[in-house]
Order: structure tokens, then C-alpha cells, then sequence
């Protein structure tokens, strides 16, 4: 609706509301009754648009009482109607002399000057009564038509729904106009839901039909284009009178990926309206923008901007189209050539391209001066606080950027730019968190952020903090569900799985992880690995792990030091195992002269276990003296022992050995006690095994006796298992059988015997049966695989029963 | 055929047997457990040899056939035999100046288990107290029996007695024929309708081809022409051995008392606890170090 005939209307309704316009002053009582009937009179005859006769009557009241605020407003009201603006302003300047501080005054004058075209000082004088009274529908009405021709769509939102609440009922015929205006505005102002529901009462009312139809379709396109796009299609009868219909529907076929669709429709809108083309031409450069072609966008857009270069919106697209050919400064130029718009609110679409162009261009500082400087006549487009925030995130002000986002987020919740730039803020806020050491802040942070867009970089954070929380369970369930995980993750996969039950779940992560890793991560992999398996008690694993490592990358001190600590461990688990050559061959550095102290009595331990003598012997020679890293007093003492321990093990020197064995025993306590009993003991074990093999019985015989009489745990079955061996040599049969039976699960190595005695008792099957189970438990004896074979060829592989 | 001279019917002092020249070279032949249908067999055989040798020496080569010990061993002590197919089983207990050059494949194999042979349905325990037949190898049969091939696993007085044949082929028929109750036998001899295998018995090599004297020359020349020999239906061919395949049987000629297995305590056990309480940890990157930042001058 026009401003003038909305003026007409609302000055019929004052014309028919006396409350409107009650006069000022009074006159001497018989002018004043004669004033006020040509006001009446004057009323009736606009009412009834004879404009001469109102005119009449109002000047004639005017002349008895020149006074009478009433007749000046009826009167600038015929002169509206007459369209004699000037005149109308006039009139009403003159009524603000005598009434300056009269509402009705303000609110006529501010009419007429609108009216004139003096709009700014016709807002202003609107804007000021409105301020004063809420409920002048009239002023609110004239500046909801004014905010809504010059784009100040939030203030005209405001002054239609504040008109629709005030207005007198006599003004009710024109709402659905106003309504449709107000859908308008609210779709123009991003709010297409609202919109929707405005346009949707107004559909069928004669006068908006058309318009309103076109409103829903238009507000749904902003929503949903898929949903508009059969909307669009059910005007296309209307499409010849409203080309912009087909514009529409070419805009919802780009933003659904139709690129074709939208360019056809661009150039049926381009041939329908040769001359008016712009927004065809436009819609075709943003069309072939979404394609690829920049070239011939920019061209499409430059042709929009010259049909139309008022239009400010075939700019901004071109710089668009610019910026995203690589032309970010000449966007930046073009839009600082066409300047903001004189309403900062009137164009959020400029100061949006004008921030992202400028963020291309890498000034950052400028977006955010000024944008800010608009945040608040722009407050509710996300769009521009998300460019906003972006320049804040750029410029490292995280706190800012992320409150920002935060703000746009609530009022647009499902841009999906927003929601992304938004989790990256929190996932490097939780970064800075959990480097604070504030785990449990940044979980909180990286939670709320996973709620809004996740990310493989926000999981990993937020795993890392609830495995410093001790939450593995939940670190691993977020890793597990990174899609293409990173050699990290597969690390941060290996330590949330590094328990006992999962270990092996763990080692295949680190295995991963070892594959995936590249430059320094490829030496932490190896070193972290290599600390969970010592961690599970597999130092041998962690050797292996460490040696995998090239050369080159083997040289840092760090990996150095790794390698070092893993390889002793590796070693003592190798020496108490049993494993002595292993242990020497993982502790072989140790015999280097500048080796260290431990390192040293270490390699000398695995070469006793190894039964390597005169190497053992040089070492604990080199080390005697000296505090190995062994319990007190076997620090110091066990050296000696050992010595005469490797003595003893060669059968001429066993005698002389166990001499010197007990010598030691007065000055020894404690674990240096322990070690020398359990040599003691197996020194003379060794001679009687040596004895016995040759057949010298009774000295086996004597040694065993010695050996018996060591007090120590230590070899102790194999005390009893020889002592057998001693009652079967010498026809004890079934006193050492009996014994043995309960020997051959401490030392597998009594089946032999076992065996023996049983053959010896003529029963072959359970000597066969012993046997075997030697056999199985890997007990080393040359003799014995002939033996089972003979047993089993005459007695039968089963059941061994006699022939 | 003409040069071949069957030892077992013509006496050593008839027919001169010579030491073999630098050319020619007499190869003596004594395989009683070898499964030769009949001696016209043995001789051909060793005649076969004796050509592919002589060949191999740039000569001629005689084959002569021994059935008994005695003769074999005299001969070779007159040094009348430059080399011969031996049985395993006569030279294990049989000390002598020769070299294993080669084993005997026959079927296939180098090796195989002996069989005791007897009537179906008879079982281990219904032997004892019998006869059994062996194919001679000039003495020492019971320990052959009881100690090499049944690992002294029965008593010696087992069976009643045991006799030597002529050699396996013959010492089957006997079994057939009811004038022995077993025998002893090497494993795939074909055994005639009414025999079988009761016990399979220890495995060891059939016969080995060994050079007498210290002409490591010819020694060599035999040795280079080993693989290229291809026999007959029972030795099929030659493969290049040593003397382990003697002295293994050898050793099994006697049964080692058994003694039982002292045991001494592993070292571990020894220094294990001076060990005790050594831990060893690595230190970890900080998970804190693993933390993304975001590049927000990357960020669209």
C-alpha cells in the first residue's frame, strides 16, 4: 500500500474519532460553537471525500477561531487528500506554533512531512511520538510503511505488529494488507517460520490473495526449498504477471543443487524481461558460480550490475563471485567502492562479503572494527557474527570468537558453518585446558562442543582428557569412532586398551599406530609401546619394539636412554628365566669398560646363568669390591660367592669350592646368606650328578650329603629327586618310586627315573607312560626318545601291555 | 657272465682273486639280508656293479658273490676285494680297514624298520620260547636280536633259540615251510601267503657299498660314480653315505643299563633373588602432548 493512501485511510479514521482531535483553546463561547459545527462539517465532508466542501469549512472555523488544533489537522488532511503536501505542511507548522508540545500536532506534522518528501524530519517526529504514546496506531502505522520501503525490516516488524495491536476497529478492513506487509518484513528479516504463519491467514483474503501465496512459497523457499519448489510450481499460471515466481524457484533450484533447473530459469526470466534482467542475470552468474565457471559468473553479475548498478545486492554477488576466484582484494575493492549502505541494517549481505573478502585478504583486525561496529543494528543475523567470530578466532581471540559463535548460534541453530567453526573454538579452547592441566574443564568444553559438530581432532582431545581422568572406557569409545584414525589415536588407542584383560587389543593398536606414524611420532610410538610392555611384565617385547627404529632416528638421547632401560629389564627377565645366553646378549654393552657399574653385575649374573664360567668370572672380578645393585650385604658379598659357585660347577674343583663356600658362610648374612646356601647346595648337586654319571656312587652318595645339609629352600625337590636316583641305583625300587611320584610335578626331569624304576619293577607300561610324559614336558635327555620308541615297538604305541 | 665267479661254489683258492689293478677292480658282495630271489640274482647283481665300477675306473670290474662270513672276511683280508657291497648288520660288529662310500636305496629308502615274521595270527607272546631265523651276519645275532633291534626290551631267554639263514629270502621260506617258528627280517622282503609282519622293529640301513685300503684315488673315483648307478629290483640304486649309518647299529649292539637322571638346579634359581625388586619403567609422552589445536588462518 502506498504512504498516501495510507495516510487517506488514516485520516478517514481520524475524521471518525473525535478523541483523535479534541480541540485546544477555547474561543468567546458563540465562535467557538460555530467553529466547532464548521469542524463538524468540514469532518463530514472528508468523510464523504468532498474535499472543496471540507476545505471550506475548516478555513471558515480556522477564520472564527484561528485557535482550534482540530480544524488544522482535518484541514492538512483535505490537503493530503487534494495532494497539496506543501500546503498540508504548512498548515501544520502553523498548528505546532500554537501546539507544540500537542501529540496530535506532532504526529499530523510528522505526516504532512512525509507526505512533502521531508522524511527525515517526518521519522523523527513519528519516532518521537510513538515514544511518547505506544498506542498511536497511526504514526506507528506511517513508520512501519516507511521502515519497511527502506529495508529497516526488524523496526518495521515492530511498528506493523505494535499497529495491529492499537489500531481501532474501524481500521480492521485494511489488516490483511498490513499483515501481508508485516510477513514481509519478518521474511526479509530471516524469520521465515513467522513469516509462513502470517502469509498462510492471509491466503484466500481478497486484495493480498496473490501476495500472500506468493509469501508462503517465498518464506518456504527460505526454509526448506525442497518444500517450496511444488509451491513455486502452483504459481506458475501467475508466473507471466510475476516473473519473480520463476526467479524464486531458479534460487531454490540452486540451493538444492539444480543447477540446471536454475540456470533454465534464469534465462526464461532473462528472455521474459529483456530489459530488466538484472536479477536473471544474476541468479545465472550465481548458477554458474555453483558449477565452477567463475569466468562466466563474473560476467553474468557484472551484466547485473550494470542494468541495475542502484541495486547493491548484483554487487555484493559479484564480489562473492570475485572472492572465490581467487580475487579476493578486487571484492575487497568493489564493495568499499560501492560503500556501506547508508542504514548499516539495510545490508547485512554487504558487510557479510565485505568481512569474508577481507578475511581472504588476511585482515582480520579490519573485519572485526567493523563489523562490530554493526553487531548491534544487525544483532540477529548469524551469518554475520559467525564471519564476525571468525575474525575474532583469526586475530587468537578465542574468548571473544567463541562467545560470538555462541550468539549465532542462538539464533540460527542449524548453519552448519557456524556450528563448525564453533566446535573448532571449543576443541582448541579443551586443547588449552587440558595443557592447564584443567581436565575436567575441558571435558565439559569438548562435550558441549561434540554436541554441536564433531570433529576427529575434538574426539582426540576429549579422549586425552578423559584418559587423564582415568576414564579409559569412554576415551576408547570416542577414539573408536574417529573415522580414519591418525597414528595418535591408534596410540591413544594402545593406552586406553593398556589394562590387563585388553593387552593384546593394546599391542595390535600400537602395531597400528607404529604403521601409520611418521618423522619424531614414529620414535614416541616405539617408546610408548615399549613402556606398556614393560608396564605388563614383556621387557623382551619392549626391546623389540625399540629396535625397530632406523638408524637415524635411533640416535636421540631420549631413544638412547629408552633402548638402555628396556634391554636391562629385558635381561634380568631373561636371567630369571633361566635364559643366559638371551640375557648376555641383551646386556652385552655391559662388558664395555666404561660401562656402568650395574650394567656390569648384571652381564655378569647372565653368564653365570648362561654357565658361561671365565667370562662370568671376569666380570665379577672386575666388579668385586664395588656395591652392585643387589639387596644388602649381597651387594658386595655376592661376588665372592659367585666365584667360588663357577668353581665348584667344574667336578675336579667342586670339593675346594664348597670349602671356600663355607668359609664365606661366617661372614655372611641376609640375602648374602641365601646366595651362598643355595650355591653351596648346587655346587654339590652338580658334583654328585657328576659323580653318579660316572658311576662313583658313594661320592655322589657324600656330596648329596653335603648338600642335604645346607639350609636353604632352594633345590630342595632336586635333592629328593637325587636322593632317588641314589635308592634305585641301589634296589630301593619302590621307595624311590613312591618318592618320585610325588617329585615329577616340581621337576619333570624325576619321570626319567620314574620310569626307570618302573621297568626295573617290570612295568613296562607305566615306565612307557613315564616316559612320555617326560617327553611332553620337554625334558631334555638323549636316551629317551630310543628308549620310548624300544617300549613302544614291543609293547604297542597304546597300551604299553606286556607281549 | 663269463667273468663273473661265484665265491660260494668256487673255493678262494681256485679261482685267483686278485687285488684289482689301477684299472680293474674286484667288488665282493656280502648282503645276506638283501631279498634276492636266489643266488643266480646275487650274481648278477654284483656283476652289475662290478661293470658299472670298472667302467667308473677306467677298467673292468668282477663281481663276486660271499654266503658266508668267513669267506668274505677272508677274502678281504687277502686284500682280494677292492670293494664290496657289505650288510650293515656283519659290519657293526665287524671292525675292518674299509670307508662307507654309499648306502643302498632300495624302494626308495636308505633306511627301514626290521619286521619279526611269523605265522598269521600269531602274536609277540606266543613266541616265547621259540625259534627264530636271522639272516646270517657272521656272528652275534642274539645281540643283533635282542639288544639292536628289539632295544633290550625282552629278556634274553625269550625265545628258545635263534638260527642264522642263508640269507632273508631263505629264512622266510623256512618260517613257511614250519622248520622255524620267526624271523627277523629287513622290512618290504615279501612275505609268502601266510606270513606276517608281527613287530615292527628298529629301523637302520640295509647294506652299504665301502672301499677297502687307503687309495683315496679310487676311493674317489667310486665315490663320483655312486649316484649314477642304477640297479636292479632290490637295490635299486646308490646314495652317498658315511660310516654313521654302521656305527648307529653298532651302538645298538649293546644295551646300556639304565641309570637314573640326577638333576641339579637351574642358575636362575641361584641369582633370581638378587634380582628381586628391579623394575624398569619408560617415561611417556604426556597425552597432553598429543592435543590439535585448530589453525583457525586454515579455518573457512
Amino acid at each position: 500500500m502506498k504512504l498516501r493512501t495510507t495516510v487517506f485511510w488514516l485520516a478517514l479514521a481520524s475524521a471518525g474519532v473525535p478523541a483523535l482531535v479534541t480541540p485546544v483553546v477555547a474561543q468567546p463561547q458563540q465562535s467557538e460553537d460555530d467553529s466547532a459545527a464548521l469542524v463538524r462539517e468540514g469532518r463530514e465532508a472528508l468523510r464523504a471525500r468532498s474535499y472543496a466542501a471540507a476545505a471550506q469549512a475548516l478555513d471558515q472555523a480556522l477564520a472564527l477561531n484561528p485557535r482550534r488544533i482540530d480544524a488544522y489537522i482535518l484541514r492538512a488532511a483535505v490537503h493530503a487528500a487534494q495532494k497539496q503536501y506543501v500546503a498540508g505542511v504548512a498548515v501544520m507548522r502553523k498548528a505546532a506554533t500554537l501546539a507544540p508540545n500537542d501529540i496530535d500536532v506532532q504526529a499530523a506534522l510528522g505526516t504532512q512531512l512525509l507526505l512533502a518528501g521531508q522524511v527525515s524530519e517526518g521519522v523523527t517526529l513519528l519516532e518521537k511520538v510513538v515514544a511518547a504514546d505506544g498506542k498511536r496506531y497511526d504514526a506507528l502505522l506511517l513508520l512501519g510503511h516507511h521502515y519497511y520501503q527502506n529495508g529497516r525490516w526488524r523496526e518495521a516488524i515492530v511498528a506493523y505488529q505494535s499497529y495491529l495491536a492499537t489500531r481501532p476497529a474501524t481500521l480492521a478492513s485494511e489488516d490483511p494488507v498490513h499483515r501481508v506487509d508485516l510477513a514481509d518484513a519478518l521474511l526479509r528479516a530471516r524469520q521465515p517460520a513467522k513469516a509462513i504463519e502470517l502469509f498462510a491467514a492471509s491466503v484466500g483474503v481478497p486484495r493480498v490473495d496473490l501476495r500472500a501465496r506468493l509469501g508462503v512459497a517465498w518464506a518456504t523457499a527460505a526454509l526448506d526449498c525442497r518444500r517450496a519448489r511444488p509451491m513455486l510450481a502452483a504459481l506458475n499460471s501467475e508466473a507471466k504477471q510475476y516473473p519473480d515466481i520463476g526467479l524464486v524457484d531458479g534460487q531454490c533450484a540452486l540451493a538444492t543443487g539444480d543447477i540446471d533447473g536454475a540456470m533454465k530459469r534464469a534465462r526464461e526470466y532473462i528472455a521474459a524481461q529483456p530489459r530488466q534482467a538484472a536479477a536473471g542475470h544474476a541468479l545465472l552468474g550465481e548458477a554458474l558460480a555453483a558449477r565452477g565457471d567463475l569466468a562466466a559468473a563474473k560476467q553474468e553479475l557484472q551484466t547485473a550490475q550494470s542494468l541495475e548498478p542502484s541495486r547493491r545486492r548484483w554487487t555484493v554477488r559479484l564480489a562473492t563471485v570475485l572472492r572465490k576466484s581467487k580475487q579476493a582484494a578486487q571484492a575487497v575493492e568493489l564493495l568499499e567502492k560501492l560503500g556501506p549502505p547508508q542504514v548499516a541494517a539495510t545490508d547485512a549481505e554487504w558487510w557479510i562479503e565485505l568481512g569474508e573478502a577481507k578475511l581472504v585478504v588476511g585482515n582480520a583486525a579490519d573485519v572485526v572494527t567493523r563489523l562490530a561496529a554493526v553487531r548491534d543494528v544487525i544483532p540477529d543475523d548469524a551469518r554475520l557474527l559467525t564471519v564476525l567470530a571468525l575474525a575474532y578466532l583469526r586475530q587468537g581471540n578465542m574468548v571473544q570468537g567463541t562467545e560470538t559463535l555462541e550468539a549465532a548460534m542462538k539464533i540460527d541453530r542449524t548453519l552448519v558453518r557456524t556450528r563448525r567453526l564453533l566446535a573448532a573454538a571449543l576443541t582448541d579452547r579443551g586443547a588449552t585446558e587440558i595443557e592447564k592441566g584443567e581436565f575436567s574443564a575441558a571435558v565439559a568444553t569438548l562435550q558441549h562442543g561434540r554436541e554441536i559438530a564433531s570433529s576427529p581432532a575434538l574426539l582426540r582431545n576429549l579422549a586425552i582428557a578423559l584418559l587423564e581422568l582415568g576414564q579409559a572406557n569412554e576415551a576408547r569409545e570416542l577414539l573408536g569412532a574417529i573415522n580414519k584414525p591418525e597414528a595418535i589415536d591408534l596410540l591413544l588407542l594402545a593406552r586406553a586398551n593398556s589394562n590387563k584383560l585388553a593387552f593384546q587389543t593394546a599391542r595390535d593398536f600400537y602395531q597400528r599406530s607404529a604403521s601409520a606414524a611418521q618423522g619424531e611420532l614414529v620414535v614416541t610410538v616405539a617408546i610408548d609401546a615399549a613402556s606398556a610392555e614393560l608396564e605388563f611384565g614383556d621387557p623382551a617385547n619392549a626391546v623389540t619394539w625399540l629396535e625397530k627404529i632406523d638408524a637415524a632416528q635411533a640416535a636421540a638421547p631420549e631413544f638412547v636412554a629408552a633402548l638402555r632401560t628396556a634391554k636391562s629389564a629385558a635381561g634380568i627377565a631373561a636371567i630369571r628365566a633361566g635364559n643366559g645366553a638371551k640375557a648376555i646378549e641383551l646386556l652385552r654393552d655391559g662388558a664395555a669398560a666404561d660401562a656402568p657399574l650395574e650394567r656390569k653385575c648384571e652381564l655378569a649374573l647372565a653368564h653365570v646363568v648362561a654357565g658361561e664360567r671365565d667370562a662370568a668370572l671376569k666380570l665379577l672380578r672386575a666388579v668385586a669390591g664395588k656395591s652392585c645393585p643387589f639387596p644388602a650385604p649381597a651387594d658386595t658379598q655376592a661376588a665372592p660367592i659367585l666365584e667360588a659357585y663357577l668353581d665348584g660347577l667344574t667336578p675336579s674343583r667342586a670339593a675346594k669350592a664348597l670349602d671356600r663356600l663355607n668359609r664365606l658362610a661366617a661372614r655372611s648374612t641376609g640375602a648374602a646368606a641365601a646366595l651362598l646356601a643355595t650355591a653351596t647346595r648346587v655346587v654339590a648337586l652338580s658334583a654328585a650328578a657328576d659323580a653318579f654319571r660316572n658311576g662313583r656312587v658313594p661320592q655322589a652318595k657324600a656330596y648329596l650329603a653335603q648338600a642335604t645339609r645346607v639350609n636353604t629352600r632352594v633345590g630342595a625337590d632336586e635333592l629328593a629327586v637325587n636322593a632317588a636316583v641314589v635308592d634305585i641305583a641301589e634296589g630301593r625300587i619302590d621307595a624311590a618310586v613312591a618318592a618320585l611320584e610325588k617329585l615329577t610335578s616340581k621337576v619333570p626331569e624325576a619321570l626319567i627315573t620314574l620310569g626307570i624304576g618302573y621297568e626295573r619293577s617290570n612295568e613296562a607300561s607305566k615306565a612307557l607312560d613315564a616316559w612320555r610324559r617326560a617327553r611332553k614336558s620337554g625334558v631334555r635327555f638323549a636316551p629317551l626318545n630310543d628308549w620310548i620308541d624300544a617300549k613302544e615297538r614291543v609293547f604297542g604305541t597304546t597300551t604299553g601291555g606286556a607281549p | 657272465m663269463k667273468r663273473l665267479v661265484i665265491a660260494g661254489l668256487v673255493a678262494a683258492g681256485l679261482v685267483a682273486p686278485r687285488v684289482s689293478s689301477a684299472e680293474d677292480i674286484t667288488v665282493g658282495m656280502f648282503t645276506p639280508s638283501l631279498p634276492y630271489a636266489g643266488t643266480g640274482a646275487r650274481v648278477d647283481a654284483a656283476a652289475k656293479l662290478a661293470d658299472h665300477l670298472g667302467a667308473a675306473l677306467g677298467g673292468t670290474g668282477v663281481g663276486r658273490v660271499y654266503a658266508r662270513a668267513n669267506d668274505f672276511a677272508a677274502a678281504v683280508k687277502k686284500g682280494e676285494v677292492g670293494a664290496a657291497l657289505v650288510d650293515v648288520a656283519y659290519l657293526s660288529h665287524t671292525p675292518g680297514n674299509y670307508t662307507v662310500v654309499a648306502t643302498v636305496v632300495r624302494g626308495g629308502e636308505v633306511a627301514r624298520p626290521w619286521q619279526l615274521v611269523s605265522k598269521t595270527g600269531t602274536t609277540l607272546a606266543q613266541l616265547r620260547g621259540k625259534n627264530l631265523l636271522v639272516p646270517t651276519l657272521g656272528g652275534r645275532e642274539d645281540d643283533f636280536v635282542y639288544a639292536a633291534l628289539l632295544g633290550g626290551e625282552l629278556p634274553r631267554d625269550y625265545f628258545a633259540k635263534i638260527d642264522t639263514a642263508p640269507d632273508a629270502v631263505s629264512a622266510v621260506a623256512a618260517v613257511g615251510l614250519g622248520k622255524a617258528d620267526a624271523v627277523v627280517v629287513p622290512g618290504g622282503v615279501s612275505l609268502p601267503s601266510g606270513l606276517v609282519s608281527v613287530l615292527s622293529l628298529t629301523s637302520a640301513a640295509d647294506a652299504v657299498l665301502v672301499v677297502y685300503g687307503n687309495n683315496a684315488a679310487l676311493r674317489s673315483k667310486i665315490v663320483a660314480a655312486v649316484t649314477s648307478y642304477q640297479g636292479d629290483s632290490v637295490v635299486g640304486g646308490l646314495r652317498t653315505s658315511d660310516g654313521d649309518v654302521v656305527t648307529a647299529l653298532a651302538r645298538r649292539f649293546v644295551v646300556a643299563l639304565k641309570r637314573g637322571l640326577m638333576v641339579v638346579p637351574a642358575p636362575k634359581l641361584l641369582v633370581g633373588d638378587l634380582l628381586n625388586g628391579a623394575t624398569a619403567t619408560l617415561p611417556r609422552t604426556p597425552a597432553a602432548h598429543f592435543v590439535s589445536h585448530v589453525d583457525f588462518s586454515q579455518v573457512q
